[in-house]
């Protein structure tokens, strides 16, 4: 995707432009919502596809809805917020209200009951900081902790299409940052109307890995909590 | 697949259409023979990686290696990125991986250079994540794992080596980067005198602007060279398709360093604008190509390249100027007073717009630029790989195409990128070798690759072998006395004229004696240059009397009168005699 900037307004509008990456996750109603629904909850119960702290990452969209963030980027390790900021003190308080919001536990909709049992406790043990992302040296709020797996490193492309079919739609998409280093360049593969989005990186240490699993926040937490988020 | 072919009229169409698939030829030039062979094949880039922002090397040991490093896959804990070599002068490549992680948890490569030095060894700049820059040094084999030095530096990483024997400079590695962690980010140049393993930053540029586009080139007197922009504001013209400002102000500067790298306000603190005191405007933008009828490219820090004459030191820039066509230009600086003061001329025609422009020169004083321009006349955007030649110091220029290209259905090339920021120029002997991100030819998919060629003066060199005595002769060699050798050489062309010349020594007793390299000379219209005896003597390195042929190459037509004297008892001349020396023709594989 490409966004025009103009001239002197370059400084401000970047960080539109930043934020358009992982804002890609926002899904529209192309297909009807019962459908994308279930789509979307087959997809997140399918066993193979995710790591044992999943559920936790589930349990804390809720959190990162009210924080604001319309996208969360879900990498092997780490969960990290799609709102881009310039500095590490003006990241601190979405940080914050990230943090309070996860004491807010909804319950979650009947299919996920079970999955999330217990979740909301443990994300609420995580680690939240504040880090600079590779893809647009922007900081962005994080969530992470020791050992955490929320789906398996070295997951391929490929793999993932075994477990849940061919994508809706492939595209590229490049992250352009402020400097001239090579930009990050994903490669999208969209499912469920684009409410969940395996991406390729061509940073990654192998092509084909999955880099990481962007998830529509508002999508993806209404179909896993229902009205109660 | 390699395809070779003479960029004549003779034979335009029928190597055209044979090569229409892949490549559109036009505008041909007299004499220049091209050779183009896609670097990547099924067989060593089965992922179909798109191998972009390339850059390229040629081993001045022996010119059959050469090296190429692109964005093809990445370093890790387990995998070393790799670099495309050559044995053959490019008509084969094998992938090579050496280049390791630099240091735990480094992405990369996120930029990079590669350069040899004067003994062959392979040296590649690299940018990891973090940002931090690392020299990888050949410390074993040629293809053995690199060895990456400290951390220093930022954006962009370039990189050259003086390779001047008995030079000053011998062995100093520069590698100039931009620096982001300053409110302007200011254009900086590292040097090492043990090929990275320790490197000292020193801040170039100007620190009242944005700095950005910093290039490094060294001239054979031990001088280094950068050119750089200062960003000073956009201005308010797009590309078509686009709706915002895709140009901005900017100054070329040059600064020199005469002391290795150690300062580099020879041509004062910020350095010499190469286009007078106005600014130009030059590209600044993620739209390069028209975005309403295809792919896009990023155009930011690509807009200037500087080369030196590695004869006369003379130092050429290339660079982007959206000047009063409306069309971003490719123009070349010309500075014969190192960088004092310049000379530009633009090479395009002024009907499309351009960028990405390299710069090198060869030892015949030929100026080589890769750029790259767009047409949008019709239904999709082509994007044009051109390979402009001047052999008359930029006075005139011939512009071939070496490639067309329609990106839209290359699944690998990436809108907003494309080939990256730069492509890879340079020069060894008379050839040109290069390197551009290009659609694959004889590839099972269709895909940008990384795109080699070579470009050969054909042209028939002449010859010139001078008879010399010189020195105090002893019977019964020569008869006694001393015996001076004075050759005259003019230039009588309109045009600037490149000549070599080496020095054969003669032995009595029927002996073959030593033959010096070629040294190099330039001459412009109508100017004359002598070789007398000291310095055939300080060319052979030799003392006494010496005889032997001073043999001149070159490509134009010179004239060439030897005058020979003698002297006796009394220490006065006592015999003179003058010799119009002939041409002969070489063919060009002699």
């Amino acid at each position: 995707m490409i966004v025009h900037f103009k001239g002197n307004c370059f400084v401000k509008m970047i960080w539109i432009w930043l934020a358009l990456p992982l804002a890609l996750g926002l899904a529209t109603p192309a297909i009807g919502q019962g459908k994308q629904a279930s789509m979307i909850a087959k997809i997140l119960t399918t066993p193979g596809l995710w790591g044992k702290d999943f559920p936790a990452a589930l349990a804390s969209l809720p959190a990162w809805k009210r924080a604001g963030d319309p996208s969360v980027a879900i990498f092997p390790d780490r969960i990290v917020g799609a709102t881009p900021f310039k500095t590490t003190e003006s990241a601190q308080s979405a940080r914050t209200a990230m943090i309070q919001a996860l004491n807010q536990r909804p319950p979650a909709a009947e299919p996920f009951v079970e999955l999330l049992k217990g979740q909301t406790e443990r994300i609420l043990q995580a680690q939240s900081e504040i880090l600079q992302f590779l893809d647009d040296d922007s900081y962005r709020v994080t969530v992470t902790w020791a050992d955490a797996q929320f789906f398996p490193a070295g997951l391929t492309v490929k793999q993932v299409e075994s477990l849940i079919g061919q994508p809706e739609a492939v595209t590229t998409q490049v992250i352009q940052s402020e400097r001239d280093r090579r930009p990050v360049i994903l490669t999208l593969h969209r499912y469920a109307d684009g409410a969940l989005i395996v991406a390729e990186s061509d940073w990654a240490p192998k092509p084909g890995l999955v880099d990481r699993i962007i998830l529509n926040v508002p999508t993806v937490s209404a179909v896993v909590f229902g009205g109660g988020q | 697949m390699r395809i070779s072919f003479r960029l004549d009229r003779r034979f335009r169409t029928s190597r055209a259409q044979f090569v229409a698939a892949a490549l559109i030829l036009a505008g041909p030039a007299e004499g220049l023979g091209a050779t183009i062979v896609d670097v990547a094949t099924d067989a060593t880039d089965p992922s179909n990686l798109a191998d972009t922002e390339p850059s390229i090397a040629v081993n001045p040991v022996d010119p059959m290696k050469i090296a190429i490093v692109s964005f093809s896959e990445t370093w890790g804990p387990s995998a070393m990125a790799p670099v495309w070599k050559s044995d053959n002068g490019g008509a084969s490549w094998r992938k090579v991986p050496q280049i390791p992680q630099p240091a735990p948890g480094s992405s990369g490569p996120g930029d990079q250079k590669i350069a040899f030095d004067a003994t062959g060894k392979l040296y590649i700049a690299e940018l990891g994540s973090g940002p931090r820059d690392f020299i990888y040094r050949q410390t074993g084999g040629p293809d053995d794992p690199l060895t990456p030095g400290v951390a220093y530096g930022d954006d962009q990483p370039h990189l050259d080596i003086d390779k001047t024997t008995g030079g000053s400079c011998l062995n100093r590695l520069y590698s100039p980067w931009l620096n982001f962690g300053l409110a302007n980010p200011r254009s900086t140049v590292s040097d090492s005198t043990n090929f990275g393993v320790g490197m000292t930053d020193v801040a170039v540029g100007n620190p009242a602007f944005p700095n950005r586009t910093t290039r490094i080139a060294l001239s054979s007197d031990g001088k280094a060279y950068v050119v750089y922009k200062t960003r000073e504001g956009s201005a308010p013209f797009s590309l078509p398709g686009s709706a915002g400002s895709d140009f901005e102000n900017a100054h070329f500067n040059v600064m020199r360093s005469d002391d290795c790298g150690v300062t580099w306000s020879a041509l004062g603190a910020t350095g010499v604008s190469v286009h007078g005191s106005a600014p130009v405007q030059t590209l600044f933008t993620n739209n390069f190509g028209n975005q309403t009828k295809g792919k896009v490219a990023r155009a930011r820090s690509s807009d200037a390249w500087i080369a030196v004459d590695p004869v006369n030191g003379h130092v050429f820039v290339a660079y982007v100027s959206r000047d009063t066509t409306g069309f971003s230009q490719i123009y070349v600086a010309r500075s014969i007073d190192q960088g004092a003061s310049w000379t530009s001329t633009r090479i395009t025609n002024g009907i499309h717009h351009a960028g990405y422009p390299n710069i090198a020169i060869n030892e015949d004083g030929a100026i080589g630029v890769l750029y790259i321009d767009f047409d949008d006349s019709g239904s999709t955007t082509l994007f044009r790989h051109h390979f402009a030649r001047s052999i008359y110091y930029g006075a005139t220029w011939s512009d071939d195409i070496l490639q067309t290209m329609d990106p839209g259905p290359l699944a690998n090339a990436a809108s907003g990128f494309l080939w990256g920021d730069y492509e890879g120029l340079t020069a060894a002997g008379s050839n040109f070798y290069g390197v551009f991100t290009g659609q694959s030819i004889g590839r099972s998919v269709a895909q940008l690759d990384p795109i080699f060629f070579k470009v050969v003066d054909e042209r028939s060199p002449l010859q010139y072998a001078i008879k010399f005595v010189c020195g105090k002769s002893e019977p019964p060699v020569l008869a006694p006395g001393e015996y001076f050798t004075a050759i005259n050489v003019h230039n009588p062309a309109r045009q600037p004229a490149a000549l070599k010349k080496k020095i054969a020594m003669a032995l009595p007793g029927e002996k073959a004696g030593a033959v010096t390299h070629f040294f190099g000379a330039r001459l412009d219209p109508d100017e004359a240059l002598e070789i007398d005896c000291p310095d055939i003597l300080k060319h052979a390195s030799v003392k006494g009397f010496v005889k032997g042929f001073v043999v001149l190459e070159t490509l134009s037509q010179l004239d060439v009168v030897a005058v020979y004297t003698a002297t006796g008892e009394t220490g006065r001349v006592e015999t003179l005699f003058l010799e119009r020396v002939p041409q002969r023709g070489l063919r060009t594989d002699q």
